[in-house]
C-alpha cells in the first residue's frame, strides 16, 4: 500500500493538479495549482507527470506519515517551510527543490512558511483521489474534488498512485526559483495591458503602477485583493464601470467601483462583470501565488514579447523530465 | 478580437445569440490546442494550452461569421429544453412588484411566461444567466447584498433570471425557489443547465 496520513494539516492544504479543461459551460472554475509550473517543477523531481495531483500548502505546513508499506519520494517547492524528514528520533532537513525518500513510519514535516505564502509537494505516483469532472483539484467553495472536496484534516489518509519506473537517472535535480526575500519589498509584478484596455484612459494603468499595494488578509485561490500601502485608491481607478459579465483569465486584474484591484486565482469566478484594465505576465502568478498579507507589491507593464520571453525563460528553468 | 495575455482571445459579439454561435462553431472544430472556451454576455474567451500556438485565422473565422448573423439568429445546435417547477414565494416578490408597478400575481405571471435560454453561467458552479426576461421585470440588483441566498431560489438581477445552485451571499431579487437541483459534480453533465439550452418555469 501506497499513502500518506496527514498527523497535522496546516492552515490551508488541498489536493490540486494542473486544473480542469472545458469545463467553463458548467460554470466550474478551472482550478489547480496556483502555480502550474511550481507543481510541474516538484512532480518532475519525483519522476511524475506535469500533471499529477500533489499538495498546495498555505502559509505553513502539514506533517505527513509515510503510512504505507513501500519508500514514497517525494519533493517540496516555492516557499521555504524548513521541511524536515524525521526518521525515528533523528530528523533532517530537506532543501526546497530536492527530492528525498521517505521510508514506511518516516514522517514529513513542513513549518511555518518563510519566505512566501505557497508551497507545493509532490509524492512519486501522485495523489491518488478520485477525479471530478476530469481533474483531481479540491474546488473548496463548492465542494468536490481534492479529497473529499476540502482541506486536509488531521487523520485523512492520501492514497498514493503506483510510482513510475524512472527511465533516467535516479532523483538527484535540484530546483529552487530565488523566493524574492521579505527584505526586498516592495514586489514588482509585471502586467501586460487587458482585454478593455482600449476603453480606458491611459491614467488607469499610470495609476495601477504609481501605486505601492498592499495584499489583504482576505485574499485566497480566488484572488489576491490588494489596497494602497498607503492613503486612498487613486482617482483615476475609482469609479471604473463595470463590464457586461465576461471570462476570466489566471492573473486578470480586476478594478471594482471602489479602486481596489483584485488579481485573480485559481478558483476565480467563470465570468465577472469588472472591468480589467490590466493582467498580470503568466511568467509572474508564481510570483503572485507566493505573496503574503502584507506584502507591498507594485507594477510595471511589459510588451507581449517580453512576456513571453519571460514565460519561456522560466520553462527552459524547470527540471528535466523524469518521464515522458 | 483582442489577445488576452499570452494564451488567450476574447472574440466581441454582438449580443448573446451571436455568442452561442460562435461558442457552438469552435467547439465543433474540437481543437486540441484550445483548453477553454467561456462564453459571456457579448464575447466568447478562448483559453489555449500554454505553449501551443493556434493559427488566430479560425477564430477570427468564428468571430466574423457570427458577427454576421442576426441577433436573434437561432443556434446550431438546439439546446436541451428545461421545465423547472418553481414556487413563487420569495422575500423580495412584494418589493418587485411595487417597483415594477404591477400586483404581485401579474409579476408571477409575467416571469413564469418568459421564453429563456442559457446565455453564459458563472458566479458559481451551475449558476446560468438566462436571456430572455420580459423588459418590464429588468430590476437592479438590491442595494445590499443579502449574507445568504438559499440553494434553489429563483431571482432576477437586471436583465437576467437565475436559480441559485448554492447558498451565497447575494444581491439578486428573490423570486421564488425550485427543488430541481441545478448542479451535481458527480452527474453528466455536472450542471443542469449549459448556454445555449430552453428554459421555462412553471409555477407551483
Amino acid at each position: 500500500m501506497r499513502a500518506l496520513r496527514v498527523l497535522v494539516p496546516g492552515p490551508r492544504t488541498t489536493v490540486e493538479d494542473l486544473g480542469r479543461r472545458m469545463v467553463a459551460r458548467w460554470g466550474i472554475p478551472a482550478g489547480g495549482a496556483f502555480d502550474p509550473l511550481a507543481l510541474a517543477a516538484a512532480n518532475r523531481l519525483v519522476g511524475n507527470r506535469d500533471g499529477d495531483a500533489g499538495l498546495e500548502v498555505t502559509l505553513g505546513g502539514p506533517t505527513l506519515e509515510n503510512a504505507g508499506d513501500e519508500s514514497l519520494h517525494v519533493a517540496v517547492v516555492g516557499a521555504d517551510c524548513s521541511a524536515r524528514l524525521v526518521h525515528g528520533a533523528a530528523s533532517a532537513p530537506v532543501r526546497v527543490g530536492s527530492a528525498v525518500a521517505c521510508a514506511p513510519g518516516d514522517l514529513l514535516r513542513l513549518g511555518f512558511a518563510r519566505d512566501g505564502a505557497r508551497a507545493w509537494l509532490a509524492v512519486a505516483g501522485g495523489i491518488d483521489v478520485p477525479p471530478v469532472a476530469g481533474s483531481r483539484s479540491t474546488a473548496l467553495a463548492a465542494g468536490f474534488g481534492g479529497l473529499a472536496g476540502r482541506a486536509l484534516e488531521r487523520g485523512d489518509l492520501l492514497p498514493v498512485g503506483a510510482a513510475w519506473p524512472w527511465t533516467g537517472a535516479p532523483p538527484r535535480a535540484v530546483w529552487h526559483e530565488p523566493v524574492p526575500p521579505a527584505a526586498c519589498m516592495p514586489h514588482v509584478l509585471r502586467l501586460l495591458p487587458g482585454p478593455q484596455h482600449a476603453g480606458f484612459p491611459a491614467e488607469v494603468l499610470r495609476a495601477l503602477c504609481a501605486t505601492a499595494w498592499r495584499v489583504q488578509n482576505d485574499s485566497d485561490r480566488t484572488g489576491v485583493r490588494l489596497a494602497p500601502a498607503e492613503g486612498d485608491p487613486p482617482a483615476a481607478l475609482c469609479g471604473v464601470a463595470g463590464i457586461d459579465p465576461e471570462g476570466t483569465t489566471l492573473g486578470a486584474i480586476q478594478v471594482p467601483p471602489d479602486g481596489r484591484p483584485i488579481v485573480l486565482g485559481p478558483d476565480r469566478p467563470v465570468t465577472g462583470g469588472y472591468a480589467k484594465p490590466a493582467l498580470l505576465a503568466a511568467a509572474d502568478v508564481g510570483r503572485l501565488a507566493l505573496l503574503r498579507p502584507g506584502d507591498v507589491v507594485r507594477f510595471a507593464v511589459v510588451t507581449l514579447d517580453e512576456a513571453l520571453a519571460l514565460l519561456d525563460a522560466r520553462v527552459a528553468a524547470l527540471p528535466a523530465r523524469g518521464r515522458a | 478580437m483582442v489577445r488576452v495575455g499570452e494564451a488567450a482571445w476574447l472574440l466581441e459579439l454582438g449580443g448573446s445569440a451571436q455568442v452561442l454561435l460562435a461558442n457552438d462553431r469552435l467547439r465543433a472544430h474540437a481543437l486540441p490546442a484550445v483548453r477553454e472556451i467561456v462564453p459571456g454576455a457579448s464575447t466568447l474567451l478562448v483559453v489555449l494550452e500554454p505553449g501551443t500556438p493556434l493559427a488566430p485565422t479560425i477564430l477570427r473565422d468564428v468571430e466574423r461569421d457570427a458577427r454576421a448573423a442576426a441577433p436573434d439568429a437561432a443556434p446550431v445546435v438546439p439546446g436541451r429544453v428545461h421545465r423547472i417547477p418553481v414556487v413563487y414565494d420569495g422575500d423580495d416578490l412584494r418589493e418587485m412588484a411595487e417597483r415594477a408597478g404591477y400586483t404581485v400575481a401579474e409579476v408571477i405571471e409575467r416571469h413564469a411566461a418568459g421564453r429563456y435560454r442559457v446565455a453564459f453561467v458563472g458566479f458559481q458552479p451551475g449558476f446560468a444567466y438566462l436571456s430572455g426576461l420580459p423588459p418590464e421585470l429588468h430590476l437592479p440588483r438590491r442595494p445590499a447584498p443579502r449574507a445568504r441566498i438559499p440553494a434553489g431560489s429563483v431571482a432576477i438581477g437586471g436583465a437576467w433570471t437565475g436559480i441559485y445552485p448554492f447558498a451565497t451571499p447575494g444581491g439578486w431579487n428573490l423570486l421564488g425557489h425550485t427543488d430541481v437541483v441545478t448542479f451535481d459534480p458527480t452527474a453528466e453533465p455536472p450542471a443542469l443547465l449549459q448556454p445555449g439550452d430552453a428554459v421555462r418555469f412553471e409555477p407551483r
